[in-house]
């Protein structure tokens, strides 16, 4: 899960016309696709637009890489594709986006399936194992050999399935709790440490139309991404170590699903936001006086809220727990389908490892992400260790765990928990039950790696 | 080819094959789409359902599994129940709603045609369209729908953040979006009826009201078959304001059948699974259509 996922909200028809203005596509492609668009049937207008790729060219290699379209920084990566096609032009990278909502389901898996997927995507953690499981995923070992204690080691085995690594970290976003330091001053209440705190400040900032605090309300990745920290800090896990079966039924893990619940059944909390809250415009409208947000939070209230004040404290522990915390981020894959496998290894570790320029500016020039790589992350000095960014640098990173891979009807379950516990008044111990059985269903004819 | 035809004698054909010949001639371009575009993928789920498919890797044939685990999977099943809350709420509502705004926009009076005009509007937006607009509208705090009614004193609900109203607000949006379109329809119909069966009527001494249920609801029976047939089938496919406005949820209460088959097929990568939910959905289509279709079958040509 990433801050991206906010951005990239653009319909398929835009894709299509800027793919038409661009002349990517032909006017007749471009009718067939408008015609998919609108019968608003996202599944059509993929295979349409499918059958606009392929086509080779002589001697030269020209390798496809997809990615999710995201407005605020597809420029930067077009510009280095821009230096690095200028420099070889035996190997043309070809760069090609897609609607975030449509992405990695309608759109990468349809095109595997039919034969015509990229040479190199991003995938998000949760769809990691189904392309390590179903071979799609390169192990691509080599291009670390001679950098791998650059990288963080944590990082690394989130990418790694039996001692093999199946793709390239390039990025984390951890989560805190934001604050406004207005709002919190006004009601004589200081940052909540521990969930006592929590409920008691929550309750406190909730009047009128005020909530205390925005939690993501809805289904899906990014709900299980936000609430993992509160699990994690009362001690619970979702699966046994050895993925044999569900690791929820436990005290701490009822706990944690029974704090979420309350914040919702109490008023504190939303029941339904318009957009995902990744989006920190809750908090910066004043709509709510504390928010569960990730890194890229301190980019959106800068630009979007300048002068609203906001301070960030990391999430609330149980009494007695340890503070942790989950980071987000894309991983960049490497088809095993390729016909270009070199020419694919070579750009991304041009890309991602040697190249001095993009790594950094995707860190914290365009964005404000941390590199698993430390050369990056000390190149990116004077941004990380300013002020508030240097709050999440020092207190929330140094806790922070990767996000869990589990294959989507896991999260799903999990899912299906908490969802119990806020919106039909389960206790923990019920939401943490519910959630384990969908699990140990799912896992019980799981053969894949973990 | 006719022309050609019968310039040879021996190939001449009787007036009746003749127009018969032109007949399907015609038929053979929509023929020929539907089997393209219609036929040939219903063949293709059917296949994929009998195996297990994760769109990434090679298909394996599981025979009839998929349609063994799927009596037993709670959440289709509690998927079909939603979706047939949704249909008995939906269908009665759009017709309703859709005969009434018919009537009324079927009074001779100029400004009638900017009303008729405006109920049509939505119909040209894509209900994607319409149920992101919506989803500000039922906002709780900041939605125009609760401040209406917090004009009136009521207190209104969080309309997507609850399981009770949840799947309400899915129907509202549809309602919103897809009225116009069976209003026209109704309007088509209820001018096809001639006036002189309503003087007649009067003359007899009918009232309002009887003229209502003995002319213009009889009479309107093919316009009413139309509307009922699609809008039962489209509302047992309802899946794109579901999608927008509350993702199946909260706590899976608008989880319709057709968004968990998305889901399994595109967020589980269970392909095969999803298309035998797929052609289970479509049997029940066929088979209610087929039962309405015989019991509305017109009986009023005249």
């Amino acid at each position: 899960v990433s801050g991206d996922q906010r951005q990239g909200d653009r319909t398929s028809l835009d894709v299509l016309v800027e793919r038409f203005q661009r002349g990517r596509i032909s006017r007749r492609q471009f009718s067939g696709g408008l015609l998919a668009a609108g019968l608003s049937l996202p599944a059509v207008a993929a295979v349409l637009e499918a059958c606009g790729g392929g086509g080779g060219n002589g001697g030269k290699t020209t390798l496809q890489w997809w990615k999710f379209a995201a407005d605020h920084d597809d420029g930067s990566i077009r510009k280095a594709i821009g230096r690095w096609n200028k420099q070889n032009p035996d190997i043309q990278v070809n760069f090609q986006t897609f609607p975030v909502s449509d992405y990695e389901g309608a759109k990468l898996t349809t095109a595997f399936a039919s034969g015509t997927g990229p040479d190199m995507f991003w995938i998000s953690a949760g769809a990691f194992l189904d392309y390590v499981n179903s071979g799609v995923a390169q192990s691509i070992d080599d291009l670390f050999k001679n950098n791998r204690s650059q990288y963080l080691q944590a990082a690394i085995d989130a990418v790694t399935v039996n001692g093999k690594i199946y793709a390239i970290p390039f990025e984390m976003e951890p989560v805190a709790l934001y604050y406004r330091k207005d709002l919190l001053d006004k009601a004589g209440i200081t940052p909540p440490q521990t969930w006592t705190d929590l409920l008691d400040a929550a309750q406190k900032l909730t009047t009128g139309h005020q909530q205390g605090i925005v939690i993501e309300p809805s289904q899906g990745v990014y709900q299980n991404f936000t609430w993992y920290p509160f699990l994690w800090s009362a001690g619970g896990e979702v699966v046994s170590s050895d993925w044999k079966s569900s690791a929820l039924r436990t005290p701490a893990a009822a706990s944690a699903f029974d704090l979420w619940g309350q914040l919702v059944n109490k008023g504190y909390a939303p029941k339904k936001t318009s957009s995902l809250t990744a989006d920190s415009g809750p908090l910066g409208r004043g709509e709510a006086a504390m928010q569960v947000c990730g890194f890229w939070a301190i980019a959106q209230l800068k630009s979007g809220f300048p002068g609203v004040p906001f301070g960030i404290t990391r999430i609330p522990v149980p009494s007695g727990g340890k503070p942790v915390t989950v980071y987000g981020g894309w991983r960049h894959m490497l088809s095993s389908r390729s016909q270009h496998l070199d020419a694919a290894k070579k750009f991304a570790s041009w890309l991602w490892m040697q190249d001095e320029i993009f790594p950094k500016d995707w860190a914290c020039q365009t964005n404000t992400k941390y590199s698993p790589r430390k050369p990056v992350n000390d190149a990116c000095s004077s941004v990380f260790d300013a002020t508030p960014a240097d709050y999440f640098t020092n207190q929330v990173l140094p806790t922070a765990r990767a996000e869990p891979r589990y294959p989507d009807q896991i999260v799903k379950a999990v899912g299906d928990g908490i969802q119990a516990a806020m919106f039909q008044g389960k206790s923990g111990q019920e939401a943490a039950s519910l959630a384990a059985d969908g699990i140990d269903a799912y896992l019980k004819n799981y053969k894949g790696a973990h | 080819l006719i022309a050609t035809l019968r310039r040879r004698r021996r190939f001449r054909l009787s007036a009746r094959w003749e127009e018969r010949l032109v007949g399907y001639g015609f038929l053979v371009p929509d023929v020929l789409g539907l089997l393209v575009f219609v036929a040939l993928p219903i063949v293709g789920a059917l296949y994929v359902s009998l195996h297990d498919w994760n769109g990434l890797g090679p298909l394996q044939f599981v025979g009839l599994d998929n349609y063994r685990t799927l009596m037993t999977d709670g959440a289709f099943i509690d998927s079909l129940r939603i979706t047939v809350t949704y249909v008995v709420a939906f269908v009665p509502s759009m017709f309703v709603g859709a005969l009434g705004l018919a009537l009324l926009v079927n009074q001779r009076l100029r400004p009638i045609a900017f009303f008729r005009a405006s109920y049509f509007v939505p119909v040209m937006l894509s209900l994607v369209v319409a149920s992101v607009i919506w989803s500000f509208i039922f906002d709780e705090h900041t939605g125009a729908l609760n401040q209406i009614l917090a004009i009136v004193g009521l207190h209104g609900p969080s309309w997507l953040g609850s399981t009770r109203w949840a799947l309400v607000s899915v129907v509202i949006v549809a309602l919103w979006q897809g009225v116009g379109y069976n209003m026209i329809i109704f309007l088509a119909g209820l001018q096809d009826i001639p006036r002189d069966f309503y003087e007649a009527a009067s003359i007899d001494g009918a009232g309002a009201w009887s003229r209502f249920w003995r002319i213009t609801l009889p009479l309107l029976r093919p316009s009413s078959t139309f509307v009922l047939v699609t809008t039962f089938i489209s509302s047992f496919q309802v899946f794109d304001p579901v999608y927008v406005l509350t993702t199946g949820g909260p706590a899976n209460a608008t989880s319709a059948t057709v968004f968990y088959i998305y889901e399994n097929a595109f967020k589980f990568l269970r392909i095969g699974y999803a298309s035998a939910m797929a052609m289970v959905l479509f049997l029940i289509v066929l088979v209610f259509s087929l039962i309405q279709l015989r019991f509305l079958r017109d009986q009023t040509n005249f």
